[in-house]
């Protein structure tokens, strides 16, 4: 487990409600049991600790954001879409002259 | 090559008289021809081969220089350059008509190239062709044909012909995995054979699937699977674009791979160029760089485009260049969605350097909070709306309240509800827009924006907060806030207690024991409450002493003596010197003498007694005392009246101090190795801090520290108190080493005294805000510097070239004004100063109720 958000450490998206937040913790749990996976155990149960209380969550979404943060870390973690366009612009490579 | 030396012309194996005999065409010639071919130089080579068959002019140089044309005709069908091929068909069918076969599979391979593919395939319909023959069709359908459509309808060729089958099956299974995901059983192609000259299709048809698939390493083995020579591998470099960025590619090949989007590498170095612009504020660069971002966003990940876009607007923000040339480089402005507020407000609470700055930020807090309760980031009331408010009231907090009047003002003639950010976006965000006239501006006003916090969230540490801000900004509307806090958490003893408070200063006194009935109801064991009830009965007993009516003070002190809390410690004496008033009331001569002698029994010194009775005596305003003479002291006088303080601190009794008492106390406390009671002390230090008894208070601090580390945190508090203003050194580290211990004690009271008192001393001593971190060694320093440092410190500091201390205490005794007033009196002039100064201090004006205040002569100014 490499992320640090609390809600990526949960895999849960940042509107979340008690209740998700609730069972995506025992998802994790079991995922990460403290005997087999101590340091990610550790893991999960700081980020529930930070999201099970509305108020600190409530902060959290209001000040986590920095409107300072570099703009290439909006690329962060993203997996690009894999669009269809067809057969076409496949086969326009192919009369492309060979170079 | 001249025609001189075509040897097609002739029989080239029978030389002519004049002729050389043919020469052998060398291994290394060969071997040269072939290194050209590979490095792909079929213009070289062909140039290469003609002077071989020049020299040699055999049938094997003839060979050598025919292959070449075909590497060089091939070359150039593969650029597209069909009339340079066509042309050397002809040279070459003119020189050497003899290579007829030749030509046809030339013009075959030419053919195909143009979709028509009945030449290259018609010798297949020949049962008898040479097994070679058809190797070198298939090496030819394999390499060349690039047409799969084609292929699959040609007619030359039978339709259950394999080739043409492979090819049908081949380009639906194409056209499936481009156009969308496949099942496995669509990629089985069992018409095309592993020995197929259209395998490498096959394998290029699953690499395709496994990349849409997510499966980068299938798609990669697939791909190695495909032959570097076939038709099919032309694809192989743009797919595996797809998964590894790379920079040269063909524009097909660039454009399939921003059709499909896989490749976010260009966006990434278009928002480092951008992110640098925007560090170093070059609003030219900052413009092209948005205008390149955007634009490649919207290729390679249009979903993102929106983020970026208010990213991009929040951070030129913060750059200061224009927002609007900002969104017309974007293409239009960023969408004004919740997002978007909560990432302005917080880039305007980073560059709000000046009070307007910081109303903004809020006012675009309150933007935030509409667009999230819509979009449902959260309900209207929760925890989350009550953070925010919470939050605008930090942000309030950082401005003055003269600051905040000001900029109230300010907004009430300019602010349009952000009418400016709403221009140009959708009409679902433009609906929550606020027009002009049903501006509220309540998020100004820390009292409305604490309100909401508690209505948000009605908990007690919400009220808590608004009751410390009203104590602070408007003591006036405490009780309201108490009032509103008792009835949203009816359960809570803080706000009775406060209530409580409130009405005993007014003395209300029944009204104060009503509420506290209601707290006991809630919590009887609560400490407070329980020292509350002594309190409230004792003051009512003492009222109806004061007001000289025995009877309904009897009911009182009956119920005090009930109490358990009146049989411990020293309160059964103080009870008994209530008992005494009372007696003496009734002139109850012997029954006062009775209470006396046990107060004394109770106390064990009648000393103590004497002054305990004393100071009840006067607080039930009887004028002669009928104690007579004091005993001869068994015990120091401080402990003795550092009982009597204890008792009148729990009992809400204000002590006055006898005279020459300072003095005495002074000596006793001085002596070196003195034992006494901590809590005693302490309260001793108050009273003589209250009644302005400096170099005592002084002196009990001294006298506490001395007692042991158990109370030190609160006698170094009481020395930083009692130091004289221009002792800021020895100020600054008492305070430090006290809220140091007070933490590690988890002294909660002290530690709110401490920064009550820090906070009421900011405004006119060098007395900084967090106290700085001091170790262990450095505490036990402080603590015995200042047990060493008996002699109160009356002298002040020197000061050079005749310059004046400035701190208030020597402003007062050389009879300067403050500074204010110094400069209003500059302003305004000394009369109209004084007559304000007059009224303020209630002599001017009409007063409602009570008697009239006579007016302030110029020797009741504090100055």
């Amino acid at each position: 487990m490499t992320h640090d958000d609390p809600h990526q450490v949960l895999g849960i998206p940042p509107e979340a409600g008690d209740e998700e937040i609730r069972a995506a913790y025992l998802r994790k749990v079991k995922e990460y049991p403290p005997d087999r996976a101590p340091h990610d155990f550790e893991k999960v149960r700081d980020a529930y600790e930070i999201l099970r209380d509305p108020r600190r969550r409530a902060r959290r979404l209001l000040l986590s954001t920095d409107p300072k943060q570099p703009l290439t870390s909006l690329l962060e973690g993203r997996v690009s879409e894999r669009r269809f366009p067809g057969p076409e612009p496949w086969l326009a490579i192919l009369r492309e002259p060979k170079p | 090559m001249s025609q001189n030396h075509a040897p097609g012309r002739g029989n080239s194996s029978q030389p002519t008289r004049f002729e050389a005999p043919p020469a052998e065409v060398h291994s290394q010639e060969r071997e040269r021809v072939a290194q050209l071919i590979a490095l792909n130089q079929s213009g070289r080579a062909l140039d290469f081969a003609k002077d071989v068959h020049k020299r040699c002019r055999s049938a094997a140089s003839e060979t050598l220089l025919l292959d070449t044309y075909g590497v060089r005709f091939a070359s150039l069908v593969e650029r597209n350059l069909d009339r340079e091929a066509a042309a050397l068909m002809d040279l070459v069918r003119e020189r050497y008509p003899a290579s007829r076969e030749r030509l046809r599979e030339w013009n075959a391979a030419l053919a195909a190239r143009h979709g028509d593919l009945s030449a290259l395939l018609e010798p297949l319909n020949d049962p008898s062709l040479p097994v070679e023959k058809q190797a070198a069709i298939a090496a030819k359908v394999r390499r060349d044909v690039l047409d799969l459509r084609a292929l699959a309808e040609c007619r030359t060729l039978a339709p259950e012909h394999p080739v043409r089958a492979a090819a049908a099956a081949l380009y639906r299974a194409f056209e499936a995995v481009t156009r969308g995901p496949v099942a496995d059983a669509e990629l089985a192609l069992p018409e095309v054979s592993r020995s197929s000259p259209l395998a490498p299709w096959k394998m290029l048809v699953r690499a395709i699937a496994a990349y849409y698939r997510r499966d980068d390493a299938l798609c990669e083995k697939c791909l190695t699977a495909v032959e570097p020579d076939s038709a099919a591998a032309r694809l192989a470099p743009p797919l595996r674009a797809l998964m590894h960025p790379r920079q040269t590619l063909t524009p097909a090949a660039a454009a399939l791979v921003n059709q499909v989007g896989g490749n976010l590498d260009s966006l990434l170095a278009i928002l480092k160029r951008l992110d640098s612009a925007l560090e170093r504020r070059n609003q030219p660069l900052i413009l092209q760089e948005a205008a390149n971002a955007v634009s490649a966003c919207r290729q390679a990940d249009p979903g993102l485009l929106e983020r970026l876009k208010q990213h991009i607007a929040v951070r030129g923000m913060i750059a200061e260049a224009k927002a609007e040339k900002v969104a017309s480089a974007m293409g239009g402005p960023a969408l004004r969605n919740a997002y978007f507020w909560r990432l302005f407000a917080r880039g305007l609470e980073e560059i709000s350097r000046n009070p307007m700055a910081i109303a903004h930020s809020c006012s675009v807090w309150e933007e935030f909070r509409k667009h999230a309760v819509h979009e449902g980031w959260f309900p209207a009331k929760g925890p989350e709306a009550a953070t925010l408010y919470l939050h605008i009231a930090d942000q309030l907090g950082r401005l003055g309240p003269d600051a905040l009047h000001g900029v109230r003002g300010n907004f009430e003639r300019l602010f349009d509800g952000h009418a400016d950010y709403y221009r140009g976006q959708p009409s679902e965000i433009r609906a929550l827009m606020s027009s002009r006239s049903n501006l509220d501006l309540y998020f100004l006003s820390p009292h409305a924006v604490l309100e909401r916090a508690c209505e948000a969230d009605p908990c007690a540490e919400n009220f808590q907060r608004w009751l410390r801000h009203a104590e602070e900004a408007s003591p006036a509307t405490c009780d309201l806030v108490a009032e509103r806090w008792a009835a949203a958490l009816p359960n809570d003893i803080p706000p009775l207690l406060r209530l409580m408070q409130s009405a005993e200063k007014r003395n209300a006194l029944q009204k104060a024991f009503k509420l506290m009935e209601r707290a006991e109801q809630i919590d009887g064991l609560n400490t407070e409450v329980r020292r509350a009830r002594m309190r409230l009965l004792v003051s009512l007993a003492v009222r109806h002493l004061r007001e000289k009516k025995p009877k309904l003070a009897e009911k009182e002190l009956r119920q005090i003596e009930a109490l358990p809390q009146a049989r411990q410690g020293d309160v059964p004496a103080f009870v008994a010197a209530l008992r005494f008033v009372w007696c003496l009331l009734r002139d109850a001569r012997q029954e006062a003498a009775s209470a006396h002698a046990e107060a004394v029994r109770f106390l064990g010194d009648g000393v103590t007694a004497q002054l305990l009775f004393l100071e009840v005596e006067r607080w039930c305003r009887r004028q002669f005392s009928a104690l007579g003479k004091a005993p001869p002291p068994t015990v120091p006088l401080f402990a003795a009246f550092g009982r009597v303080c204890v008792l009148a601190e729990d009992m809400g009794l204000t002590l006055e101090t006898i005279e020459a008492m300072p003095a005495q106390l002074m000596k006793e406390l001085s002596a070196p190795k003195v034992s006494a009671n901590p809590r005693a002390l302490a309260a001793l230090g108050e009273v003589a801090m209250q009644q302005d008894y400096f170099p005592l208070a002084y002196t009990i601090a001294g006298a506490g520290l001395a007692q042991g580390a158990e109370s030190q945190a609160r006698f170094l508090l009481l020395r930083a108190r009692s130091l004289p203003p221009w002792e800021e050194d020895r100020r600054s580290s008492c305070l430090a080493a006290a809220s140091e211990l007070a933490r590690r004690q988890h002294d909660s009271d002290l530690l709110k005294r401490i920064g009550e008192w820090r906070d009421e001393l900011l405004g006119w001593l060098d007395v900084p805000r967090q106290a700085q971190a001091v170790g262990a060694e450095e505490i036990g320093r402080v603590v015995q510097r200042e047990i060493k440092e008996r002699k109160f410190p009356a002298s002040r500091p020197d000061f050079q070239d005749d310059e004046d201390c400035q701190c208030p205490a020597c402003r007062a005794e050389r009879g300067d004004l403050p500074p204010e007033l110094m400069e209003m009196m500059d302003r305004l002039g000394p009369d109209a100063l004084a007559q304000a100064m007059a009224e303020m201090l209630g002599a001017g004006g009409k007063k409602k109720r009570g008697r009239p205040k006579p007016p302030l002569d110029n020797m009741d100014l504090p100055f």
